[in-house]
C-alpha cells in the first residue's frame, strides 16, 4: 500500500512537471509568435500611414545638367512626419545622390501637409530638356512606436 | 495516478485555452488594424482646376473638389511655370477648406509673376492643371 502510494505520489510529479514543461514551451513559443505578428501588423500600420506624393508640375521639371540638379518638391501626405534625410532617388533605374533638401516654409519638421525641395544628381545620365524620365523617390517616416514605415512612388516627369 | 493525469490534463487544457484566447485576440486586432488600412486608401481627395487666367499681377482660380471629403487650404500648393510650389493659405486667407462638391473663385495676388503660361495645384495625392487663358 505504501509501494503504491509512493509511485502514485512519483507519478504525480512527473505528471505535473512533464504538464508544467509543455505549458512553459507552449507559453514561450506562442509568446514569440505573438511578438512576431505584433511587429508585423505595426509595420504594415506604419508603412501604411507613410505616404508621400510628388507635388512638382511634371510637365516642367528643372534639370541644370550642368551643375548635376534635378529640383524635385515632394509632399507628404501620410499620417506620420517623414524623415527629410532619409530620401531616395532612382532615375530611370539609376540610383542618385540627394544633395541637398529643404523644408518649404520655414517648416523646420516634415509632417503631414508640408513639402520639401529636394536636389538630386543622378550620376552617370545625360538627361536633355524635353526629355521625360522615370523618377522614383522612396521615403521613410520617422520612428513610430519604434518602428520606422517605408513609401515609394514612381511619376513619369518631363525636363525642362 | 488518475489524480496525477487529471491535474496534468487539467494545466494543459487551461494552457491550450488562454493560447486560443490570445490567438483570438490577437486574430481580432489585426483584421481591425487591416480595416483602418483600407479605410485610409479610400479617403484621397480629388481637386480639379477649371481655368485659370491672370490680370495685373492677379491670378484668378477656379477650382472644384470632386472627392468626398474637405481640401485644407493649407494642405494645398499651387506651383507656376514649374518653379517652386506656393501653399495656397499664404495668399487666400478668405476661407480655409474646399468643400466637396464646391466650386470656388480664387484670387491669388503678390506672387511676382507676370504673364504665366500654367498654373499646377496639387494636395494630398490629387493634382491638377491648367493653362492661363
Amino acid at each position: 500500500m505504501a509501494d503504491g502510494g509512493a509511485s502514485e505520489l512519483v507519478m504525480l510529479v512527473t505528471g505535473l512537471i512533464a504538464a508544467g514543461m509543455v505549458a512553459s514551451l507552449l507559453m514561450s513559443s506562442w509568446g514569440g509568435l505573438a511578438h512576431s505578428v505584433d511587429v508585423a501588423k505595426l509595420e504594415v500600420e506604419v508603412d501604411s500611414k507613410t505616404d508621400a506624393d510628388l507635388i512638382s508640375d511634371p510637365m516642367l521639371v528643372s534639370w541644370n545638367q550642368s551643375s548635376c540638379n534635378l529640383s524635385l518638391y515632394v509632399q507628404n501626405i501620410g499620417e506620420i512626419s517623414l524623415d527629410e534625410d532619409a530620401i531616395g532617388v532612382i532615375i530611370n533605374g539609376t540610383a542618385a545622390t540627394v544633395n541637398q533638401t529643404r523644408i518649404l516654409d520655414n517648416m523646420t519638421t516634415w509632417d503631414e501637409g508640408e513639402v520639401v525641395e529636394l536636389n538630386a544628381c543622378p550620376s552617370g545620365l545625360n538627361l536633355v530638356s524635353g526629355q521625360e524620365i522615370y523618377v522614383t523617390i522612396i521615403v521613410q517616416s520617422i520612428l513610430y512606436n519604434n518602428v520606422v514605415g517605408h513609401n515609394s512612388f514612381t511619376e513619369v516627369i518631363r525636363l525642362v | 495516478m488518475g489524480g496525477s493525469v487529471s491535474i496534468a490534463a487539467l494545466i494543459v487544457g487551461t494552457t491550450l485555452l488562454g493560447i486560443f484566447a490570445l490567438a483570438s485576440m490577437s486574430l481580432n486586432d489585426s483584421a481591425k488594424t487591416a480595416s483602418e488600412v483600407m479605410e485610409e486608401v479610400t479617403t484621397k481627395p480629388e481637386v480639379r482646376l477649371l481655368n485659370a487666367s491672370e490680370h495685373n499681377g492677379t491670378i484668378h482660380l477656379n477650382i472644384t473638389n470632386l472627392g468626398n471629403n474637405q481640401v485644407s487650404y493649407d494642405d494645398a500648393w499651387f506651383t507656376i511655370d514649374g518653379n517652386e510650389p506656393l501653399r495656397i493659405s499664404d495668399y487666400h486667407n478668405s476661407t480655409t477648406v474646399l468643400f466637396s462638391g464646391e466650386i470656388y473663385h480664387l484670387q491669388i495676388s503678390g506672387t511676382g509673376f507676370s504673364n504665366p503660361s500654367r498654373i499646377y495645384v496639387a494636395t494630398m495625392g490629387s493634382q491638377s492643371g491648367v493653362v492661363f487663358t
